[in-house]
């Protein structure tokens, strides 16, 4: 697989999870018994999306990101490393336990327990938002070896 | 009396959900403090980090998970630990706040 098909595969499961995720918000909202399956179903799809997409891109970060850390450090936005990617690398793990979190939380009785419901209400609204940030995030990264690499 | 302080006929969480949710709270801090931790090391916790996988990020994601499933798996031990949902949101979101804030601003401000 080449490095840019896993750069892309990987915001594509990001976007994935994101799309679980919310979906679970939504459904949570309306939980009743006859959706309880569909909510735990893709509250376990949202983590696998995740846990690969986390899987594809610490191997491109490890394998392929060092070059691209050397134009951007080059280039006028370093930050784009030096804060954006820092933090990224770090705070996706962050992600990945809260999105394996999400099942856990899901696996309650969702259309009696409004406790339950509470928790996987939250849960997966951070998980939207951490989401984001992270391709919010990875979007800038582009974004810095993209103006390393323009002329003058 | 209760040690807990939350009568039980108002907790209606899983052990689970509980344990786990405190689990990734307190692994968020530590996650952070760990990032501060090997920035701040170089020649010793961001080399033994280096060497123990073969790249730093690898060994820092791995702690990090096993803590979040040794502490979660911990806490559910028995009857497990009792709590409103008020109370572990509160726990979940302080902890995701927390071990947010700590990475940002340490890559902002310190190094």
């Amino acid at each position: 697989m080449s490095a840019e098909i896993m750069l892309m595969s990987h915001v594509l499961f990001g976007m994935a999870c994101v799309l679980c995720a919310l979906w679970v918000f939504v459904d949570t909202l309306h939980a009743a018994d006859a959706n309880l399956w569909r909510i735990r179903a893709v509250s376990r799809g949202a983590a696998a999306a995740m846990w690969t997409a986390f899987l594809i891109a610490g191997y491109w970060y490890i394998a392929f990101y060092p070059a691209d850390k050397a134009t951007i450090l080059k280039g006028p936005w370093p930050f784009a490393h030096s804060f954006f990617m820092e933090s990224k690398e770090h705070f996706v793990i962050m992600l990945l336990l809260l999105v394996t979190y999400l099942p856990i939380a899901a696996a309650g009785d969702l259309a009696a327990n409004r406790d339950a419901r509470k928790v996987v209400l939250w849960v997966s609204g951070i998980v939207v938002a951490l989401a984001l940030a992270a391709d919010l995030f990875g979007a800038i990264i582009a974004l810095g070896v993209k103006v390393a690499l323009m002329p003058g | 009396m209760n040690d807990t302080a939350v009568p039980v006929s108002a907790v209606t969480l899983s052990k689970y959900t509980v344990s786990f949710g405190i689990s990734f709270a307190a692994t968020s801090v530590v996650n952070a403090l760990i990032v501060v931790a090997k920035e701040t090391h170089p020649t010793t916790v961001m080399a033994w980090m280096q060497r123990a996988t073969g790249h730093h990020w690898a060994t820092h994601s791995l702690i990090s998970l096993l803590l979040f499933f040794a502490l979660g798996t911990a806490l559910a031990r028995g009857r497990g630990l009792r709590m409103t949902a008020a109370s572990l949101v509160g726990i979940i979101l302080s902890g995701a706040a927390a071990g947010g804030l700590i990475i940002l601003g340490f890559y902002l401000f310190f190094d």
